[in-house]
């Protein structure tokens, strides 16, 4: 298998970092994209993405991964994000993946806020063929008051405190004082914490793609009324249970723990790439 | 200072995955280069992106940095080679000295590192004399795999700090008070913390392999970073910190209030500040 590529892409004032994986053996018609959940979850999954990426160029399909504005290895601060600009850096690595792949089909793999960016980005795009929706966001305030409520409980078991550092000085630029959710090791500015509260996918108007696999905790899921307006909507979706390991969650979750940053959840990653290889040429 | 960023692919075959940041115009002044180590398995972000953001800082003062992945970690390749990942590693960083040194034409280096990179961090400026600045946070430096009792040992005494922090924090008591403890985990915890006691003063076992590559170290700047939260320094302090001696020029900073790999944004904010001002002292 060929070596990933490693490369900055988009605007010269936003440039975005991606891995591409290209295979070596014969090559399907469709490109996938990755798009990750930001921040703790971000660190957490990456390996797991990693894993999923291989899995897919091992059995033909062109792959890329990428890092939204503001996140992991891309330009801008980590205060900077906001996911209107995430949306816009899905629409640019849609391109950039067809250009890099030749391939005009495209699937597109989400995680968390990511399946849920994915699901709103396709959604305006038209013109995606498939998307796995991996234990998405549903409701953006509810989402932000579970990181909320996460981050509490963990500082509460562990030896870190809150500190005023530096909130009257040159410092504070990289920490401002305007943030309004710390989330266990990442800031969620007002602004970005404004667009995640505005995110309910019950207001879907259009169809992400023609075909949807959607990954869930709790089989109810697929009674909720956003996925079933979405099958109404024409999709063709399927729901399965994924009870695995949720290796995105940091401290002690039930299952989920300092360690699990190197877990790799292998059911999950077969059920997506096993999916993929079914319904994409 | 405006700064570039260059992915790169280095090392045997172009295994080895990175990202370089640099002064987009370097002023001319001698400057180590600085090589982030992977903390654990985290890719070359870092913990909380904390890599990102201190490359970014010290490539702005002027510094060209890399953060790149071992073997096996991230987005490099895993090596061909049979070697343990000890070996690995330092060959890794030697890589990464090279690449530098070809695309950037660094001749001196920093290297830095949280947890496992900061114990590759030291075992390499011990034995290249291209590491003349070498940066150890959480850095356990001595094998608990081969002595686990060491591991449970230190982990003892960070149980016992935390539980005594917990005690004289008058948040606890008001919590308490107010109804709003745990009072079974708060009966445990002080169980322990008496089953604990107070640790007694730390024996000087430091191993012979140890003693020699703090000798080796002797010269170079040495900068011990370590969080309150971190069994890591509590490990350095019974098994490295009786030899100290050997070192002429090194620093030890405590972060008070912050876990292992920074969580609180202002621990990062602190340590970021720690370590660019410590490398400019020598500027």
């Amino acid at each position: 298998m060929s070596a990933v590529q490693l490369f900055y892409f988009g605007k010269h004032d936003h440039r975005l970092f991606g891995a591409f994986h290209n295979p070596s053996c014969s090559i399907r018609s469709t490109v996938v994209i990755l798009c990750y959940p930001m921040g703790q979850e971000y660190i957490r999954s990456h390996r797991a993405f990693a894993q999923l990426a291989k899995r897919l160029c091992k059995v033909g399909f062109p792959v890329l991964r990428f890092d939204y504005f503001g996140c992991g290895d891309s330009a801008g601060d980590s205060y900077a994000g906001r996911t209107t600009l995430w949306l816009n850096d899905i629409r640019t690595a849609v391109q950039t993946a067809r250009d890099l792949s030749s391939q005009r089909n495209v699937c597109m793999v989400g995680l968390r806020l990511g399946a849920t960016l994915c699901a709103l980005a396709a959604e305006r795009a038209d013109d995606i063929d498939a998307a796995v929706l991996w234990h998405p966001v549903v409701t953006g305030h509810v989402y932000l008051d579970e990181l909320a409520e996460a981050h509490r409980r963990w500082m509460k078991g562990s030896f870190a405190r809150e500190r005023a550092y530096g909130a009257n000085s040159e410092k504070s630029l990289r920490t401002p004082a305007e943030t309004v959710i710390e989330s266990q090791g990442f800031p969620i500015p007002q602004l970005l914490a404004s667009d995640i509260r505005a995110i309910n996918l019950s207001e879907l108007s259009h169809p992400p793609a023609s075909n949807v696999l959607l990954l869930t905790r709790r089989a109810q899921e697929a009674q909720a009324g956003w996925y079933q307006r979405m099958m109404a909507m024409g999709t063709r979706a399927s729901c399965q249970v994924d009870r695995g390991p949720r290796v995105w969650l940091k401290g002690d979750d039930g299952d989920a723990n300092e360690q699990s940053a190197g877990l790799v959840p292998s059911q999950a990653l077969a059920t997506i790439s096993g999916w993929i290889e079914s319904t994409c040429r | 200072m405006q700064i570039r960023e260059d992915a790169v692919r280095f090392g045997p075959a172009g295994s080895l995955a990175g990202v370089v940041a640099y002064p987009a115009r370097p002023d001319g002044k001698s400057r180590p280069a600085v090589v982030l180590l992977n903390a654990g398995i985290i890719h070359r972000v870092g913990p909380n992106r904390l890599y990102v953001n201190l490359a970014r800082h010290l490539a702005k003062a002027g510094h060209t940095v890399i953060r790149f992945d071992f073997s096996g970690i991230g987005d490099s390749a895993m090596s061909s080679r049979v070697a343990s990942f000890r070996e690995r590693s330092i060959e890794d960083v030697r890589a990464a000295f090279d690449v530098l040194h070809a695309d950037h034409g660094a001749t001196h280096f920093a290297v830095a590192g949280i947890c496992l990179g900061a114990d590759v961090a030291f075992r390499v400026a011990a034995r290249d004399e291209r590491a003349n600045d070498v940066i150890i946070i959480n850095g356990g430096i001595v094998d608990i795999e081969v002595h686990p009792e060491r591991a449970t040992a230190a982990l003892a005494r960070t149980q016992s700090r935390l539980y005594r922090k917990r005690m004289f924090s008058a948040k606890s008591w008001m919590r308490a008070l107010r109804g709003h403890s745990d009072m079974r985990a708060i009966r445990s915890a002080l169980r322990r913390l008496v089953g604990l006691g107070k640790p007694g003063a730390a024996p000087a076992i430091v191993d012979v392999e140890v003693t020699e590559e703090l000798r080796a170290l002797r010269d170079k700047r040495v900068l011990f970073v370590y969080s309150e939260g971190s069994t890591y320094w509590d490990l350095f302090k019974l098994y490295v910190q009786p030899a100290i001696t050997e070192l002429n020029r090194s620093q030890i900073e405590i972060v008070r209030d912050a876990d292992h790999v920074f969580t609180p944004c202002w621990s990062q904010d602190l340590l970021i500040d720690v370590i660019s001002d410590w490398l400019s002292a020598d500027e």
